[in-house]
């Protein structure tokens, strides 16, 4: 059965189908290191939390890792940062490979198809994306499955668009960065991602009212409701002044990269997903800075993703699902693969001379 | 740069078409009523036969009816001309002033036509002509140097002249494919990686947290669709046996149901 993986700053997400249902597995991209005694141990065992023993301690991964940072009084670590392998955590790749490793589990068919989302090339700091994406790739198919990898605006647009005939604009709000994809019939015209997101909220947010990021993280998880209608001085004014800063940012940034290309004269929809763009107000206040901001094409329809922290590896699912029926009637993939599997084909030539 | 000339004009014609309709039909109005005005004022003259001993009334008539048909005419033609914001406020400005003149002319005939006032209105009409008179010729020789650019100047080449931003982003996108095709070679050996000879225990069968929807992810036979229109599909061939055959008993029904009178029509339509 195929598989979508989005593998994002702040939480790993597995989609595959089982029956009629989609089963939507997650976990939390962090760890945490403890020292190794027996008693800690036992609780670890007791507790059915995922973890792994090494030399100088104990990791604990995922969701646990947050959890237990607020009891032993620790920093949970994160693997990722913008939304690529962070380059400050050596130990982030073989961190990594556990956790996607338990939240996508060992193929059920040799070459199980596997799509896992990428960010695109960011356009505001100075980060290749190559590196973090050729490491997923390897990482995945190190576990036997046929991988390949696919923007996570496209996966939006996957998803949410297909209404419109895959037309349209994807808007992936994650953690550590923003993910924009541009479509026309399923083909990505232009992909770009801004180094912006939830963890730019928070840190600036902290900043400014000298709360810690953790606090601000949670009042932004739990109780953030983005409304021009907060008290004065409290966390959720500020959290909704960066957002709306964000969402400025992203438009403009979306009207500057318009510049360089010639779109179809066609109206696209925009479709909006992505783990940050959860709180409540969040789709009306970006909806009306859209209409407002008078884009280089023309917006048809502004659509909110039916669930919007599940949306890429939605998204990842049905390009695994429609490379997989692909396979059966021996056509060609969805985009993107285009280049690798041209080089791959081509290696297979050489070595049957 | 033909194309670019065109597509100049064709923007000037776009600007003139969107401002200056109204303009241009005010001024077409006034161009109208000063000519009338100044052929009623060349009929008075000679229906009065004006001379040196007409009656002032008269003169008067004759002279207003002259005056303000030659200054209409004149911002007639003006508005009808394209103008700059420069143009219209010359034109707003000869406007107050020869409507100056004319009212201290009208007031003044009578009782206070002596020198040195006759000389200031004189003046100030004659001011007031002249920038219109200008106005207008220099509109038209900018609008005819416009349209012919050759000549006045040299036009520089127009091709076009491509940014170092631009020249930058093309070698970064062709060098980030040509890493990108480089990296696709590559085999990663995943099992020999130093660090993971340090992990000794996991603790499996902790995959996360889960969520189950009801979805019938249709947007994949979409995709495919998208993607391939007019792909060859394999359908299970008993399924379409089992509809001609359907389809087949049905058509039969319906002829021997037909009753008496379609029967009747039938031989009559062969």
């Amino acid at each position: 059965m195929p598989k979508g993986l989005d593998i994002g700053t702040m939480n790993i997400i597995c989609a595959e189908r089982e029956g009629e249902d989609i089963v939507f597995t997650q976990q939390r991209n962090a760890f945490m290191n403890l020292d190794s005694t027996d008693l800690t141990k036992n609780m670890l065992d007791t507790s059915h939390v995922l973890y792994i023993e090494e030399e100088n301690g104990i990791s604990l991964l995922g969701e646990d890792a947050f959890k237990f940072a607020t009891i032993f009084e620790k920093e949970a670590r994160r693997p990722m940062s913008r939304g690529i392998i962070s380059p400050r955590e050596k130990e982030a790749i073989p961190i990594m490979k556990l956790i996607v490793e338990s939240v996508i589990g060992r193929p059920k068919s040799n070459k199980e198809v596997l799509y896992l989302s990428t960010p695109a090339a960011p356009i505001d700091v100075d980060l290749d994306v190559l590196y973090h994406k050729k490491t997923m790739e390897a990482l995945t198919k190190a576990l036997n499955y046929d991988a390949h990898v696919i923007d996570e605006g496209l996966a939006v647009i996957y998803s949410e668009l297909s209404n419109y005939n895959f037309t349209g604009v994807g808007i992936s709000v994650g953690a550590g960065l923003t993910n924009v994809t541009l479509a026309y019939l399923a083909t990505p015209l232009m992909s770009f991602s801004i180094a912006r997101g939830g963890d730019w909220i928070d840190e600036q947010v902290s900043k400014s009212t000298g709360l810690p990021k953790e606090h601000v993280t949670a009042t932004k998880e739990a109780t953030s409701k983005l409304s021009k209608q907060v008290k004065l001085g409290s966390p959720e004014g500020a959290i909704t002044i960066y957002y709306e800063a964000l969402m400025t940012y992203i438009i403009q940034n979306l009207n500057n990269r318009l510049r360089e290309i010639a779109p179809p004269k066609v109206a696209f929809p925009v479709a909006i997903a992505g783990g940050s763009s959860l709180p409540d107000g969040f789709f009306e206040l970006f909806e009306k800075k859209l209409n407002e901001a008078k884009l280089r094409i023309q917006i048809s329809k502004i659509i909110r993703a039916r669930d919007p922290m599940h949306a890429v590896a939605r998204g990842c699912l049905i390009a695994a699902k429609t490379q997989e029926e692909g396979k059966k009637f021996g056509t060609v993939k969805p985009q993107q693969q285009t280049q690798t599997q041209k080089t791959e084909n081509t290696k297979k030539t050489s070595k049957k001379k | 740069m033909r194309g670019d000339n065109e597509n100049s004009e064709e923007l000037t014609d776009s600007k003139l078409l969107l401002r200056g309709v109204p303009v241009y039909y005010i001024g077409s109005m006034l161009f109208a009523v000063g000519i009338a005005l100044i052929g009623l004022g060349s009929a008075l003259i000679m229906i009065f036969q004006l001379h040196y001993g007409s009656d002032p009334q008269q003169i008067l008539s004759i002279v207003l009816s002259l005056s303000v048909g030659i200054i209409l005419l004149m911002l007639g033609i003006n508005l009808m001309i394209r103008e700059s914001k420069k143009g219209y406020a010359m034109i707003t400005i000869s406007a107050i002033l020869s409507m100056i003149a004319i009212i201290l002319f009208y007031t003044n005939y009578f009782s206070n036509w002596y020198y040195p006032l006759i000389g200031y209105v004189f003046g100030l009409y004659v001011l007031s002509f002249l920038i219109l008179m200008g106005n207008a010729f220099a509109n038209v020789i900018l609008w005819i140097m416009e349209k012919s650019p050759t000549t006045s100047v040299k036009v520089t080449d127009q091709s076009r002249i491509y940014t170092d931003e631009e020249i930058q982003r093309d070698i970064d996108e062709a060098t980030q494919r040509a890493v990108e095709l480089a990296a696709s070679n590559l085999q990663f050996e995943i099992d020999s990686m130093p660090e993971e000879s340090r992990f000794d225990k996991l603790v499996m069968g902790v995959r996360g947290h889960i969520t189950r929807v009801k979805d019938d992810i249709a947007e994949a036979v979409a995709l495919t669709q998208t993607m391939h229109p007019g792909e060859t599909e394999k359908w299970g061939s008993i399924g379409i046996d089992q509809a001609s055959d359907a389809l087949a008993k049905t058509m039969i029904q319906k002829k021997e149901e037909s009753g008496l009178f379609t029967r009747f029509k039938r031989i009559f339509s062969r």
